[in-house]
């Protein structure tokens, strides 16, 4: 290889750069799979209630009349383990489960918060309100009555680079929903 | 005798370029297949998920559909089982999707999930916006489709490179100048001893 001419050895500088930059980028995102995050003090959260009436928001569901539930919460989670050099951040968000006679399923978010620092990453929230404003809780049958929700944080790790990881904890038990 | 030889050198360089174009497109292709998804990869235009993801950076996707059944059986799948299967859609990730009468798709994170045996409707809500994606939606529909809707499911995650496309797509011009660059790199390459 001609190392003399400026050109080539600008080609060859580049050529090895990008070669190694894109090992450097597959090692990352390999490494980010293989070591797996351990949350274990994640305690299920401590629901106090969960009351809904008819309501119309104009922010929410073509400001159509609905059925919105609201829940106060106290939560206990520590997310310190989820954090690396390769985390950018962790969103954490707490998850109504419920079955209904339509949908096997119903997962809606009812609060959720974005921790930046490992610091800040153990939550101890304490008689929080579920938030109308940004997640508007209603039901999908526009019902809520005889039924039962299990509430669970789930978390999203977002990564400086490489794959996105998300997990889940232990559930609450059953809180039924309140007419007010 | 000079002029036949350069040329040919010139058809061989341009060979070489086609070549590595032709490559990198198989290998979309092939993630494209891999990922049962039409555009796997997708550059983020907005900033209505900061600060997740900011203007220029670059999501992978994932259109796999698994069954429910294997998210049942046993204990949770480790990230690697998650991403080798593929992982339905759940609670919290980000979909990447496009409404009809929008030309631009919309990368937000799944806030409300509705499952049943035949059909999965969700709501969006972008972590930057303060409300929820209802009223991006035309007037009756209030709920998004995951057959209809939903063009992947974001798995990965790699900064700044879309910004690349962006630039493109800001300053046409860049366009002529990006070929041009490459149809001099190609002619000017016949010194090298190869």
């Amino acid at each position: 290889m001609l190392l003399d001419t400026t050109s080539n050895r600008a080609s060859a500088f580049f050529s090895k750069v990008s070669s190694m930059l894109i090992l450097l980028c597959a090692i990352i995102t390999v490494q980010n799979i293989v070591k797996a995050p351990n949350v274990d003090k994640v305690f299920p959260a401590n629901v106090h209630y969960a009351k809904y009436k008819p309501a119309r928001f104009y922010h929410a569901f073509h400001n159509k009349k609905q059925n919105y539930a609201q829940v106060k919460f106290d939560l206990d989670a520590d997310f310190s383990n989820l954090w690396n050099w390769n985390t950018k951040h962790v969103v954490v968000y707490l998850v109504a489960s419920y079955p209904t006679e339509k949908h096997d399923v119903n997962n809606v978010i009812v609060w959720d918060r974005i921790l930046s620092t490992p610091d800040e990453s153990h939550l101890q929230v304490k008689n929080a309100l579920s938030n109308l404003h940004a997640h508007p809780f209603h039901e999908y049958s526009n019902d809520f009555s005889n039924l039962e929700a299990n509430y669970t944080m789930h978390w999203t790790v977002s990564p400086k680079l490489g794959f996105l990881a998300w997990g889940s904890g232990m559930s609450s038990l059953g809180v039924p929903f309140t007419k007010i | 005798m000079k002029t036949k030889m350069n040329f040919r050198q010139v058809l061989s360089q341009v060979l070489n370029l086609l070549l590595v174009l032709s490559s990198a497109y198989m290998g979309y292709k092939a993630l494209s297949f891999m990922t049962d998804c039409e555009s796997p990869v997708v550059v983020v235009l907005s900033e209505s998920m900061e600060p997740s993801f900011r203007r220029g950076d670059l999501l992978f996707l994932d259109n796999r559909k698994p069954s429910i059944e294997k998210k049942l059986e046993g204990s949770e799948p480790s990230l690697w089982e998650k991403i080798w299967h593929g992982s339905p859609l759940g609670i919290g990730d980000i979909v990447v999707y496009s409404l009809p009468h929008r030309p631009i798709p919309i990368v937000h994170r799944v806030v409300k999930l509705y499952e049943s045996e035949n059909e999965t409707k969700f709501i969006t809500k972008g972590d930057n916006n303060r409300i929820d994606d209802v009223g991006l939606f035309p007037r009756p529909m209030t709920y998004l489709d995951r057959e209809k809707h939903v063009i992947g499911v974001v798995r990965g995650y790699f900064p700044y490179l879309g910004m690349i496309t962006i630039w493109l797509t800001d300053y046409p011009i860049l366009k002529y100048v990006l070929l041009g660059a490459l149809g001099l790199l190609t002619l000017f390459q016949k010194e090298e001893s190869s």
